[in-house]
């Protein structure tokens, strides 16, 4: 059975791995499901590369959470992989800073965002397992407010082969662009290793990445970065309280983008719980760090139970990439030109990234 | 976990729990049914307070005693064989428990006996059971690692590998879905890889239907079958303890010709791993005539591909200087 028999691919969203694999929109030709299609070009992978996919598909499989993307079928067809996902129509985080949120989410939406990534991170933990993968852009979500996990290629377990749980000693070797999310123990690759809680810091240094819509230590060197997070060095999110106030002539000799940022951040104020969430996350001792469960409970989410959350109005104006005439151009040989056109669309499409 | 501080499970409790439960749910009640909730929560009960004893809990290391005693019962009765047989009908985290009970359990070890090892020759019908998870995807990847588990040891991979079961794998790793198929094809590795002795032995003896069955891999019409089993071939006719099945497999015509036909496919990773088994041929210092033959025949032809072939692998170091002893021998190839 080919992928035309059972699903019509639309157009090109997104690429991942490397830009390697492309994602289309497609849609289930029995239940009229949209969905995301992954396809791989195999002969392009090299050994090494194939088994990761072979490995992330492995643990995909393992995993049965609702705050983690999971594939729903797998197929080969022509020498291409294809990967059948649920489909999350506001894309990646990522995707929502990139389109529009360029200095940060809104609070509430953060809050709301990294509360289902602890569920998905306490999901991961109790199985004995290391995401090694927590960044904004392998945070899927979508408009019906359902918010997912990606990109399971890096997962590593902590059990031993007699299932006790040991330290972790494996360093990441293949995802350089990963090094600014991964905790000092993983980095400084010492005998006493690293374990589940690696992936809080990684969560404290995204909960800064949604906030003021760049990733700390992504600006550096990565020899630097490493000493940077071996002081402790501790990053922050950028508002009033952290944003060093300007005199305005000063604020006129600033570069027009210099200014804007400055404006953006130094007028707004986060929470202090949201403060001290991300302070507890990052402290530089692992065991000094709450777990994934401790952290459900913690103050800073309580903002999200006052209210109800309609994603759909605080992302505006940002809309879903399912809402406009997704229909128009299907997805066949000229899917480059395609991925042109749609990098041409504004902020109403978005684009994925899975890694 | 609450099970040491009651402390009343004990582990003849526990399997018996186990056995009454899984056997209720052999029986398929209809859902929503008091007696299948009731079975379901007793399963999950008994699995984790099985799991506490044999891998231990955060808070308790395992005692070797109690292992000892829960080993003893798993052994007596044939809990283990009726969980298999029905794993379909447990929980998603149900099942990676057992897989975690049943491979600890495997790994037991007391001096140099493997008990249960010994256990498991005396019931083949497990190993049977685990290769036919692959059918169903629900159970394929738990059964999987069970079976790679239990094939760590001599005993149970010589067992499969001279069962009628073990060619069930040539349709394993066709599978459609690509997952499953790789899975079962990291066995199918394992199998013919682990165990050097036993494997060269086997394929010694099986080797047409062997051969026969890996030919028709080879002329998949799944790209990642065909990668595949081509790389593994490689690995296996460089094995020094396969030098007999080399031997054999390079003095045939036919096996040169799919070789030569995968060297000109449009995927290029193919025509890479054809390079590291048509290279044998080449290299092979006495080979029979109906090979030199063909290798005569496109003499020109082969040196002219090959001057071609691959060549901005600048950075392989290996695979030019093998380029360049191969084109040198055909060259010098005189009848």
């Amino acid at each position: 059975m080919g992928i035309q028999d059972e699903y019509t691919l639309f157009r090109t969203v997104g690429k991942c791995n490397f830009s390697n694999s492309k994602i289309h929109l497609a849609q289930n030709k029995s239940s009229n499901a949209l969905l995301a299609v992954k396809e791989t070009d195999l002969d392009s992978a090299s050994n090494e590369c194939f088994t990761f996919l072979q490995k992330e598909l492995w643990f995909s499989r393992s995993l049965s959470h609702e705050n983690i993307l999971v594939h729903e079928a797998t197929l080969i067809e022509n020498g291409k992989l294809y990967v059948v996902y649920d489909m999350m129509d506001y894309g990646s985080c990522t995707d929502l800073i990139e389109a529009h949120f360029k200095y940060g989410l809104p609070e509430l939406v953060i809050a709301y965002i990294l509360r289902e990534i602890l569920k998905a991170l306490r999901y991961i933990h109790s199985l004995h397992f290391i995401h090694r993968g927590v960044k904004a852009s392998h945070i899927l979500v979508s408009s019906d407010g359902r918010v997912k996990l990606s990109c399971h290629r890096n997962m590593i377990t902590v059990l031993n082969k007699d299932y006790r749980t040991t330290p972790v000693h494996d360093y990441p070797k293949h995802d350089t662009f990963l090094l600014p999310w991964l905790s000092p123990e993983i980095l400084q690759q010492n005998m006493a290793g690293y374990d589940t809680q690696s992936d809080i810091y990684s969560l404290g240094i995204t909960a800064c990445e949604l906030a003021n819509g760049h990733a700390p230590f992504t600006d550096m060197p990565s020899t630097q970065m490493l000493l940077e997070k071996l002081n402790g060095t501790m990053p922050c999110l950028l508002d009033k309280s952290t944003v060093p106030h300007n005199t305005d002539a000063a604020i006129e000799n600033m570069n027009p983008n210099m200014q804007e940022q400055y404006h953006a951040t130094g007028s707004r104020s986060f929470s202090p719980a949201y403060r001290k969430f991300v302070f507890s996350c990052l402290q530089r001792d692992p065991s000094q760090r709450p777990n994934a469960a401790d952290l459900l409970n913690h103050q800073y989410f309580n903002q999200i139970s006052q209210q109800e959350i309609d994603l759909k109005t605080l992302l505006q104006p940002l809309v879903p990439v399912t809402s406009k005439n997704y229909k128009t151009t299907v997805a066949g040989n000229d899917s480059e030109d395609l991925t042109k056109q749609f990098d041409c669309l504004n902020f109403s499409t978005v684009t994925w990234d899975f890694d | 976990m609450s099970i040491f501080k009651k402390g009343h499970k004990s582990p003849n409790d526990v399997v018996k729990g186990l056995t009454v439960a899984m056997t209720v749910l052999q029986q398929e009640p209809p859902a929503g049914t008091k007696k299948l909730d009731k079975a379901n929560e007793d399963l999950t009960k008994n699995l984790v307070a099985m799991k506490a004893i044999m891998c231990g809990t955060e808070q308790h290391e395992p005692q070797s005693e109690l292992i000892a005693q829960l080993a003893q019962e798993i052994y007596k009765s044939d809990v283990l064989e009726l969980v298999l047989k029905n794993l379909s009908h447990i929980s998603f985290e149900g099942k990676k428990d057992f897989t975690q009970i049943f491979n600890n359990l495997m790994r037991r070890q007391i001096g140099t006996r493997m008990p249960t090892v010994e256990f498991l020759c005396t019931k083949e019908g497990i190993l049977h059971i685990l290769i036919e998870g692959y059918e169903n995807p629900e159970i394929a990847l738990s059964c999987g690692v069970m079976l790679r588990e239990c094939i760590r040891a001599e005993a149970p991979a010589q067992a499969v590998l001279h069962s009628n079961a073990f060619f069930k794998f040539f349709e394993y790793v066709e599978l459609s879905t690509f997952d499953i198929a790789s899975d079962a094809f990291a066995t199918f590795k394992d199998l013919l890889t682990r165990h050097k002795v036993i494997c060269a032995e086997f394929l010694n003896k099986h080797y047409d239907r062997v051969f026969e069955c890996y030919t028709q891999l080879l002329g998949s019409e799944n790209y990642v079958t065909r990668r595949q089993s081509l790389k593994l071939l490689g690995e296996l006719l460089l094995d020094r303890h396969n030098y007999t099945i080399m031997t054999r497999y390079i003095s045939r015509p036919e096996n040169l010709k799919i070789m030569m036909n995968n060297l000109r496919d449009q995927s290029r990773n193919i025509q890479f791993e054809a390079f590291h088994v048509f290279k044998v041929f080449v290299a092979n210092p006495n080979k029979t005539k109906p090979i030199l033959d063909i290798l005569m025949k496109n003499q020109q032809k082969l040196v002219d591909f090959l001057s071609n072939f691959h060549n901005d692998r600048n950075d392989d170091e290996q695979f030019n200087e093998e380029k360049a002893y191969l084109i040198k021998q055909i060259r010098e190839l005189a009848q």
